[in-house]
C-alpha cells in the first residue's frame, strides 16, 4: 500500500514538474530538482512494489470497521478547524472538547460538561491571557 | 577570546535570575513531556513557542534546550516505574528497568538512570564546546559544492539508520525533499505546485506537519492501544544504590557518553539508535549476557547515558552547521528562526555570547534536571494518574492552538491535521516517520546549494569532484548508498527464503 501511494506521488509530481521552467545547466531552473525527485520517487516507489514481502500491509474494510474512534476524533478535529474561526474560541473548543469527551471518550453527558467546562476555561485564561495570544473571538466576541 | 573566558562569559549571562528560571521551566515541562506518553520533545518544544515570543532570544533558546533536555530525563522515569516509555529513546530502559523496580530496586534504577544521564549530559556539552567551534571554522570554507555534498551523506546516512528497510527510508526522505519545493522558488520566484493556494505561496509549514505527524498521529495510534498502570512509587529513602550496583554501572555510563554522543552527531533517531546500540554493547561486554532482561543496572545505565549523550551530539551539526539531525532540534531551529537567529557557520562567530549562554544553561540544565528527577519522581508519576482518556482531548486541543498561534492561520491546522492522518497511516504501514520532517526542513538547502553550485561552474558537474572535500563527502556518500542497498537486498532475500 505504501509503495503505491510512493509511486503514484512520484508520477504525479512528474506530471506538474516537466510544465515547471527546466533553465539551463548553467543556469538551473525552478523544475529541475522536482524533476530528479519526482523521477527518484517513482522509481523507488516501483521497486518498493516489485520487493514489498506483504509486511504493513492495509486492509481497508477493517480499517473502516475497527478504527472508529480515531475515524471519530479526525472528523470532529475538521469540524473544529472548519468553524474554528467562525464560532471563536470559546465555542469551537466547548463543542469540541465535549464531543471529544461524550462521544469519543464516553464519559457520562454530566462528566463530560463538567470536563469540557474546566478544561475551556482554563486553556482560554492560559493561551488567551498568559500567553497573550489571539484567539478568535466569534460572534459573541468572547 | 580562549575557551575559559568564553563560559565564564556565558555562565554570566546564564546565571541570572531570569535565564535561570527560564531554564528551570524548560527542564521541568520537559521532564513532565518525557513521562507523558503521547507527547514527545517535539510537541513539547513546538507548544511553547509562542511562550517565548515575549522573551529575548537568549532566553527562548535556554528554554526550549531545557525542554529537549528534560524530556530524555523524563523519559526514563515511567519505563523503569511502569514499562511504558514515555518517549521512544527510553523503550530500551522497560527491558532491565522493570524488571528491577519488580525487584525492589526501582529506586537505584531512577537513581542510576539520573546520574548517567547527568555525567552523559555534562561530557556531551564538552563536546559541542570543543567540537562546534572547530567544525563551524571548517564550515565556512564550505562552498555550494561541499554543502550540497556534505547534505546528501546526511541524507544517505538518515536513510540507513533508519528503524525500517532502507528503500522505505529512502522513498520517506524523497517524499519530504519533495514536499520542500512546494512553494515560491528562492532563487526565480517561481511558484511550484501550490495550485493557486495562497498559503502555499511560502511552502508547506514545518511546525504543522512536525506536530501533526508526530503529535496527533501518535495520539491516534495510542487510541488504539489499552493501557493498564500498575503503579509503584519509591520513597526518597530507597533511592540510593548499593555499592555492587553503583561499581557496575561506571563502565556502561562512560561507553554510553562517548557512544552517545558521537551517535548524536548523525542525523535521524540519534536517541533511539543511541540507546540501542549502548544496551547491545553492554550485553556483548557484560560476562552475564543471559541476564541482560531481568534487571542488570548495566541495562539501564548505558542506555539511558547514551540517549542524554546523544542530545548534545545532536547540538553539534545543529549549531555549527545548522543542520538539525532530529525533529525535535528542526523545531528548535524553527523557534530560533522565528527570533531572526539563524543556526550555520557563522552562528557562533556572529552571535557568541547567546552560543556560550547556552553551552553554560547546558551545564545548568542538567544539574537542575537531577535535582528535578529524584525527589519529584512521586509528582511526576501522579501525572500518569490521569487517564488517557482525558489528557488526549486535551492534548489535541493544544496541538491545535499551539499551531494556530504560530501564524494564526487556518490553512496550518489543515496541514496539521493532514500530516496527523498522513503520520497514522505511514506508523501503520511502518514507515519511518523522522527522514520525512527532516527532508521537509533541510530539503531546500540542498536544492539551493545545488543549483548554486552549477550556476558557479558554468553548468559543469567538475564542480562536484573539483573540491577535496566535496568528493571526499560524494564518496562516502556513494558507499553509504551502496552497502545499503546491498544489506537491504540481502535482507529481503533472508525474508524470502
Amino acid at each position: 500500500m505504501g509503495s503505491l501511494i510512493f509511486f503514484l506521488a512520484g508520477v504525479f509530481a512528474l506530471s506538474m514538474s516537466i510544465r515547471l521552467p527546466l533553465g539551463t545547466m548553467d543556469k538551473p531552473g525552478p523544475g529541475i530538482f522536482p524533476l530528479i525527485l519526482s523521477g527518484l520517487l517513482s522509481i523507488i516507489g516501483g521497486l518498493l512494489l516489485l520487493f514489498e514481502t506483504g509486511s504493513g500491509k492495509m486492509h481497508w474494510s477493517r480499517l473502516i470497521r475497527e478504527k472508529g474512534t480515531v475515524w471519530k476524533i479526525i472528523l470532529l478535529s475538521a469540524v473544529f478547524i472548519a468553524a474554528f474561526e467562525w464560532l471563536g474560541y470559546l465555542a469551537a473548543s466547548t463543542l469540541y472538547l465535549f464531543f471529544l469527551f461524550w462521544g469519543v471518550c464516553r464519559f457520562r453527558a454530566a462528566a463530560a460538561v463538567a470536563l469540557t467546562a474546566i478544561i475551556t476555561v482554563s486553556s482560554w485564561y492560559f493561551f488567551g491571557t498568559i500567553l497573550g495570544l489571539q484567539l478568535p473571538a466569534g460572534p459573541w466576541r468572547l | 577570546m580562549d575557551l575559559s573566558n568564553n563560559l565564564l562569559i556565558g555562565f554570566q549571562t546564564a546565571l541570572t535570575l531570569k535565564n535561570l528560571y527560564l531554564c528551570f521551566l524548560g527542564c521541568l515541562w520537559g521532564s513532565m513531556v518525557g513521562v507523558l506518553p503521547g507527547i514527545g520533545p517535539l510537541a513539547g518544544i513546538a507548544l511553547l513557542i509562542p511562550a517565548t515570543y515575549g522573551l529575548d532570544v537568549t532566553g527562548a533558546i535556554i528554554m526550549l534546550a531545557g525542554i529537549y533536555y528534560g524530556a530524555m530525563y523524563g523519559g526514563s522515569t515511567t519505563s523503569i516505574l511502569m514499562n511504558i516509555p514515555g518517549e521512544s529513546a527510553s523503550v530500551v530502559t522497560c527491558l532491565d528497568g522493570y524488571q528491577m523496580t519488580k525487584k525492589g530496586r526501582a529506586g537505584a534504577a531512577l537513581f542510576i538512570a539520573a546520574w548517567g544521564s547527568w555525567v552523559g549530559g555534562t561530557l556531551s556539552v564538552l563536546g559541542v564546546m570543543l567540537l562546534a567551534p572547530t567544525l563551524a571554522n571548517l564550515a565556512m570554507k564550505f562552498g555550494p559544492a561541499e554543502m550540497f555534498s556534505l547534505l546528501l551523506v546526511a541524507f544517505v546516512l538518515l536513510g540507513s539508520l533508519g528503524t525500517g528497510s532502507f528503500l522505505k527510508s529512502m522513498a520517506m526522505i524523497v517524499l519530504g525533499l519533495l514536499a520542500g519545493t512546494v512553494g515560491m522558488d528562492n532563487l526565480t520566484g517561481a511558484y511550484r505546485f501550490t495550485f493557486g493556494i495562497r498559503d502555499l505561496f511560502d511552502g508547506i509549514g514545518f511546525v504543522p506537519v512536525a506536530m501533526g505527524m508526530f503529535g496527533i498521529g501518535e495520539i491516534l495510534a495510542a487510541t488504539e492501544e489499552t493501557l493498564v498502570h500498575e503503579f509503584y512509587k519509591p520513597r526518597l529513602r530507597e533511592l540510593l544504590p548499593n555499592k555492587h550496583e553503583f561499581r557496575a554501572s561506571i563502565g556502561p555510563i562512560l561507553r554510553g557518553s562517548g557512544l552517545g554522543f558521537f551517535v548524536g552527531l548523525l542525523p535521524g533517531s540519534a536517541h533511539v539508535l543511541s540507546s540501542f546500540l549502548s544496551y547491545i554493547v553492554e550485553k556483548r561486554l557484560s560476562k552475564k549476557p543471559e541476564e541482560f532482561g531481568t534487571g542488570r543496572i548495566e541495562g539501564v545505565a548505558g542506555p539511558e547515558t547514551a540517549n542524554n549523550a546523544a542530545t548534545g551530539g545532536a547540538m553539534v551539526p545543529f549549531l555549527a552547521l545548522g543542520i538539525p539531525t532530529g525533529p525535535a532540534i528542526a523545531v528548535m531551529m524553527v523557534a530560533l528562526l522565528i527570533h531572526g537567529v539563524r543556526p550555520g557557520p557563522l552562528f557562533i562567530s556572529e552571535q557568541p555570547q547567546l552560543f556560550w549562554s547556552l553551552i553554560a544553561s547546558l551545564y545548568i540544565g542538567n544539574i537542575i534536571l537531577v535535582a528535578l528527577n529524584l525527589p519529584l519522581v512521586g509528582l511526576f508519576v501522579n501525572l500518569l494518574r490521569v487517564p488517557f482518556r482525558i489528557l488526549f482531548p486535551i492534548i489535541l486541543l493544544v496541538c491545535l492552538i499551539g499551531t494556530y498561534s504560530i501564524s494564526l492561520s487556518r490553512f496550518d491546522l489543515v496541514v496539521l491535521l493532514g500530516s496527523g492522518v498522513m503520520g497514522y497511516v505511514f506508523r501503520k504501514l511502518r514507515y519511518d516517520l523522522a527522514p520525512f520532517v527532516l527532508a521537509l526542513i533541510i530539503g531546500p538547502t540542498l536544492e539551493e546549494s545545488f543549483r548554486q553550485a552549477l550556476m558557479r561552474s558554468g553548468g559543469s558537474f567538475s564542480i562536484f569532484w573539483g573540491s577535496p572535500m566535496a568528493l571526499s563527502f560524494l564518496a562516502i556518500a556513494a558507499f553509504l548508498l551502496f552497502w545499503s542497498l546491498l544489506r537491504s537486498l540481502r535482507r529481503e532475500k533472508e525474508k524470502k527464503g
